[in-house]
């Protein structure tokens, strides 16, 4: 087996807890596009046209409501922003990859590919063949959330309203939180991101999110800017 | 606005945004700072992620025995 698919295949491995969090959240985004008008193709189409859950979920509720689609482009773009962190953080390790990688992965960083993925380089580093891992990553949650999106929409009303198995991804994030608490501002920015995202959470389109990743890298950023001064690091 | 449009801008800006810094990379000088602050991406995202789902079940603050999310972790 060679190098890069052994890569390939460990990306597909770490993203299989996400991806079971992630097939009902397909589901039932299948079954509510449907509900809220859109048309089979349509919403079908949308999980691989714009392939991100969040937005896709209000995109569904802003056409039952009859949004104006400017107003639902924007808001799309301002529930997505968040991704931009995303690309900065990956954008190093990815730096020596010709364009049409650098294309394809950009179409696949979610924030279920962004989490196992970064985890990956910090931790081997970046080697020739990583940008398989988050291939492996991205196109298992692609594949998981096209197929999700088609039963939903298959099942239609047969899903039940109270189903509860959004469990598992929470769960799934904080096991991939922990290694990356590795010192002290480290632990400071999850902890005031953590803070900053419950009191800022009625704020709409995910912004509370985009705040408290902000405030987040702030604190950790000047943190250690503040004990490297000293010189106790 | 038809929902294909709608569909295929979104998707387009959503590509955009996702590209964006891993195209620019390289293409200009980045500062210390930036570079330092980048290794403080994960850590504040995943948890501005978990804090809400683990907390905010309903969207109200639950930190009772209720809230059996607490007591799973």
């Amino acid at each position: 087996m060679s190098e890069r698919f052994k890569t390939f295949l460990a990306g597909i491995r770490a993203e299989i807890p996400l991806l079971i969090g992630v097939f009902p959240f397909g589901m039932i985004y299948g079954a509510l596009a449907l509900n809220a008008g859109l048309s089979t193709s349509a919403a079908q189409m949308m999980s691989s046209i714009v392939f991100a859950g969040s937005a896709q979920f209000i995109t569904a509720q802003l056409v039952h409501e009859a949004t104006p689609g400017f107003v639902i482009v924007l808001t799309i773009a301002v529930v997505n922003l968040r991704h931009m962190l995303y690309s900065a953080s990956l954008a190093p390790y990815l730096a020596g990859l010709p364009t049409r990688w650098k294309v394809l992965l950009s179409y696949l960083l979610t924030d279920e590919a962004y989490a196992p993925t970064i985890l990956h380089y910090e931790k081997e580093g970046s080697t020739p063949d990583a940008h398989w891992f988050l291939f492996g990553a991205g196109f298992s949650l692609w594949f998981t959330w096209q197929i999700s999106t088609a039963l939903g929409i298959f099942l239609g009303t047969a899903i039940p309203e109270s189903w509860s198995l959004d469990f598992a991804l929470p769960l799934t994030f904080i096991a991939m939180v922990v290694p990356v608490l590795k010192n002290q501002p480290a632990i400071a920015a999850a902890l005031s991101a953590g803070v900053v995202a419950l009191v800022a959470y009625p704020l709409p389109y995910k912004l509370g999110l985009i705040l408290a990743a902000l405030v987040g890298i702030a604190v950790g950023t000047l943190l250690e800017g503040r004990k490297s001064s000293k010189g106790i690091l | 606005m038809n929902i294909w449009l709608v569909m295929l801008l979104g998707g387009l800006i959503t590509f955009g945004i996702r590209f964006s810094l891993i195209y620019l990379f390289g293409r200009f000088e980045i500062p210390q700072t930036i570079r330092r602050a980048l290794h403080y991406v994960p850590p504040a995202v995943l948890s501005a992620i978990i804090f809400p789902e683990l907390f905010l079940p309903t969207g109200t603050l639950d930190l009772s025995l209720e809230n059996t999310r607490l007591l799973a972790d």
